[in-house]
């Protein structure tokens, strides 16, 4: 581990160009000013209490420590390998003999050299005034959660990023420049915005708790390493994939279930309303089958955002999805897994999980309440109908997958995002508020279009079937000559 | 040796390569040619273990690049068409880079700097370099790990007359050392420099392959007659002076036995009554060759 940390051949490389005497000079020099602004401002105020100035002082190294390596930083993590792709020298590394670890810290770091020689100088002034601060534990403490969040942020930037170009490589006559910006701008507001602002409900409202523990500080920052942990796996498996090395999808699976579990602890001590709709909080353990039904239902909900967002960005070749396809076809277990890509498994675990929901909710072995959380999102009411909720949302996840793979293959490159946009706003938007206008709004779209509103009795499912079968037939048109041949 | 069996890729519902079988010799200089779109930059992909094939097998000395690339990576070199290399570092650091990547001693970048005429400009950043010397670095990066076989994907494409001399010098400096070389090209008349093997692409098929170029010696011993009465001289037979290689109407191509001078088989066809129009040394002409291939494919 050592070795590929300071014989490292991407982190060496990244040194010569990022850090020469002047980049580095110029932006310590930078940083120092901010911090004689920051001073010079407390001393002109007269703050005479020494923790206001370590305040000041530690916020200031906050405010670069996001800035420089979680932004500057997040957008070059993002660029690691695009940028090796627009330059025409990826085939080159992909052929040098490097390890996936090597490979793996060079390119979180390399890239991100002179942004963390920033953060980290900063961190350095932080911690110093954190000692005179008022709370130096705390003070501590959040300051290593600040640095696990923009680690975090660069990791998701070059993890979400390498999701979607993993496919480009493949093709000699790709010539189109790949732009990491959306990935980039995706990485620092689910990161460092959505870690942000958990960490302040954390704080403020003090009432999350996960498997029991208070959701405060030392929960959040063991979220935050667990997650980084995530991430550098994540990132270890496409670099896999990239060298040309076989990969099971035990990590990925391993990933889906710790997520489950993770989610899970969120349910635990969770306040549901009761019929009348007071509130009051439950002891999930007591409740048998319901505890099931409430975890899994925001086990799926986290699922099938999950799901959206790989139909979105996962990007396979598609000679991998004709052969996953064709594997498919065969019922060739092994060769499918070895083909198929990772939203496959998550849409998978969510049918199953929304095939039991459905189960237990008419056979009425669970009751109707739902968690807070849904309630609060307008997702889904009380009725009984919802049962077949869970039923239409099955055909929807279908309905998506078909849709997006059958435009994700058939246009190119620069169009893929524009399509699955205009999909996505088309099927969410569009014909639903088309759908009223032409009923008068005597219907509501939302319960044929839309996920998680509440089913028309089976009539939801029904319609959501026949939007999926027209998907699956127009798939069918367009791969059946390629698997047909191949 | 490389093997391909019944390999074949797709892009989408178009078949870049179509069931194609061939051998690369080991030792040889193969000449890789075809018109735009054969298939000759996927073929050269997948058999450097970059592209993976919709079907059949690619085998370096015996190693399926599908299932352990990293392996073959270690015996290949490949420098692409339209390559890119690390402008703002210099020569040095380049090679320094892709040395340690390939875990492969320092001592190594000075033999490699030497190899292709770079030690000079070493320290030179590499945006500030030419075509040909770019070109060069290319190389210089892609046998940085003493690999067996280089393939090169139009190498000479862009370079003056000067430095495509040059660059055929190092292909004959690279294959005497014994690296076995794959060359693509449209500059057919490059490739008879150095070329003695050649296979014919064409829409994602072999056309032709195991099509021997003459080596040297056999260049200097072939010829060719023309005469109107050609045919003649498949009733002659002198094993001592010369044998017949072929005879196609009005021209007929001999060799000439070894010791024997030339205008001593020029006498002896007149002295037949072979009525001579044109007589000269005789070698396989790529373009030509090409050019009479993709016609009739």
């Amino acid at each position: 581990m050592l070795s590929n940390i300071f014989r490292n051949p991407e982190l060496k490389r990244n040194a010569w160009l990022e850090l020469k005497p002047n980049r580095v000079f110029a932006l310590l020099g930078l940083i120092t000013l901010a911090f004689i602004i920051t001073a010079t401002a407390v001393v002109k105020n007269d703050y005479s209490e020494y923790f206001k100035m370590a305040e000041f002082l530690m916020n200031t190294a906050l405010f670069i420590l996001y800035l420089i390596t979680g932004i500057w930083g997040s957008k070059n993590a993002a660029d690691a390998v695009a940028d090796e792709i627009n330059q025409k020298t990826w085939d080159r590394q992909r052929m040098s003999g490097q390890s996936p670890l090597t490979l793996t810290i060079g390119k979180i770091f390399g890239p991100t050299l002179l942004q963390w020689l920033g953060g980290l100088s900063a961190m350095l002034v932080y911690f110093c005034a954190a000692l005179a601060s008022e709370n130096v534990g705390q003070s501590i403490t959040n300051g290593l959660i600040y640095i696990a969040l923009v680690l975090l942020m660069n990791l998701s930037a070059l993890l979400f990023s390498l999701l979607t170009i993993t496919g480009s490589t493949q093709s000699a006559f790709s010539h189109a420049k790949i732009n990491t910006t959306l990935f980039f701008i995706l990485a620092v507001i689910s990161v460092g915005w959505l870690s942000f602002y958990l960490a302040l409900i954390g704080e403020e409202i003090g009432a999350i708790s996960w498997f029991g523990l208070i959701w405060k500080n030392l929960t959040i920052l063991i979220s935050l390493l667990i997650f980084i942990t995530w991430s550098f796996i994540g990132i270890h498996q496409n670099l896999r994939k990239e060298l040309q090395y076989r990969n099971s999808q035990k990590y990925w699976l391993a990933f889906l279930a710790f997520t489950g579990l993770y989610f899970y602890g969120f349910t635990w001590n969770l306040p549901i309303y009761t019929e009348d709709y007071g509130t009051s909080y439950i002891d999930p353990q007591l409740l048998g089958l319901n505890a099931v039904y409430y975890h899994m239902a925001l086990v799926c909900l986290v699922f099938f955002l999950l799901t959206q967002f790989l139909l979105i960005f996962e990007r396979p070749t598609e000679n991998d999805y004709t052969l996953f396809l064709q594997a498919l076809r065969k019922g060739q277990f092994k060769k499918t897994w070895q083909h198929a890509p990772l939203w496959f498994s998550v849409v998978l675990g969510l049918t199953l999980s929304l095939l039991l929901l459905f189960v237990l909710q008419i056979a009425g072995l669970a009751k109707h309440q739902l968690p807070r959380i849904f309630r609060e999102l307008e997702i889904l009411s009380f009725q009984h109908n919802f049962a077949w909720s869970y039923l239409a949302l099955i055909f929807l996840v279908l309905r998506d997958v078909l849709m997006t793979r059958t435009l994700l293959y058939r246009s190119k490159y620069k169009n893929k995002v524009l399509s699955l946009a205009l999909y996505y706003a088309l099927i969410y938007w569009a014909l639903p508020l088309l759908f009223m206008i032409v009923a008068n709004h005597r219907v509501t779209a939302e319960n044929y279009f839309l996920p998680f509103f509440e089913a028309v009795g089976w009539f939801s499912p029904v319609v959501l079937a026949g939007q999926a079968l027209a998907a699956w037939w127009l798939q069918r048109r367009y791969f059946t000559s390629q698997t047909r041949t191949s | 040796m490389i093997e391909i069996k019944n390999l074949s890729f797709r892009f989408g519902s178009l078949k870049a390569l179509n069931e194609l079988s061939l051998t690369i010799p080991e030792g040889s200089i193969t000449a890789l040619v075809g018109p735009n779109g054969a298939g000759k930059t996927t073929l050269m992909r997948c058999m450097s273990a970059l592209a993976q094939p919709s079907a059949g097998q690619v085998l370096i000395d015996g190693i399926d690049t599908a299932n352990n690339p990293h392996a073959c990576h270690r015996l290949l070199g490949f420098l692409a068409d339209n390559f890119g290399l690390y402008e703002d570092l210099t020569i040095e650091q380049a090679l320094t880079y892709f040395a340690a990547a390939h875990e492969v001693s320092p001592a190594r970048i000075q033999e490699v700097l030497a190899q292709v005429n770079l030690t000079d400009k070493k320290q030179e950043q590499i945006k500030s370099l030419s075509r040909g010397m770019r070109q060069r670095v290319g190389i210089a990066q892609a046998i940085i790990h003493l690999p067996k076989y280089l393939i090169l994907d139009e190498p000479a494409s862009g370079l003056d007359p000067e430095a495509r001399i040059q660059l055929a010098e190092l292909f004959k400096k690279l294959n005497k050392e014994g690296i076995t070389l794959l060359v693509s090209s449209h500059i057919l008349a490059e490739l008879d420099q150095y070329a003695n093997h050649l296979i014919v692409l064409k829409e994602g098929k072999l056309v032709e392959t195991d099509f021997s170029m003459d080596t040297p010696a056999q260049k200097d011993s072939t010829y060719f007659i023309e005469a109107e009465n050609a045919s003649l001289l498949t009733s002659l037979s002198e094993p001592t002076l010369f044998n017949l290689i072929a005879n196609e109407g009005e021209t007929a191509i001999f060799s000439i036995v070894a010791g024997t001078p030339p205008h001593i088989a020029l006498k002896y066809f007149l002295q037949q009554g072979i009525q001579v129009r044109a007589f000269g040394k005789h070698s396989v002409n790529i373009q030509d060759a090409y050019l009479k291939t993709i016609k009739n494919a």
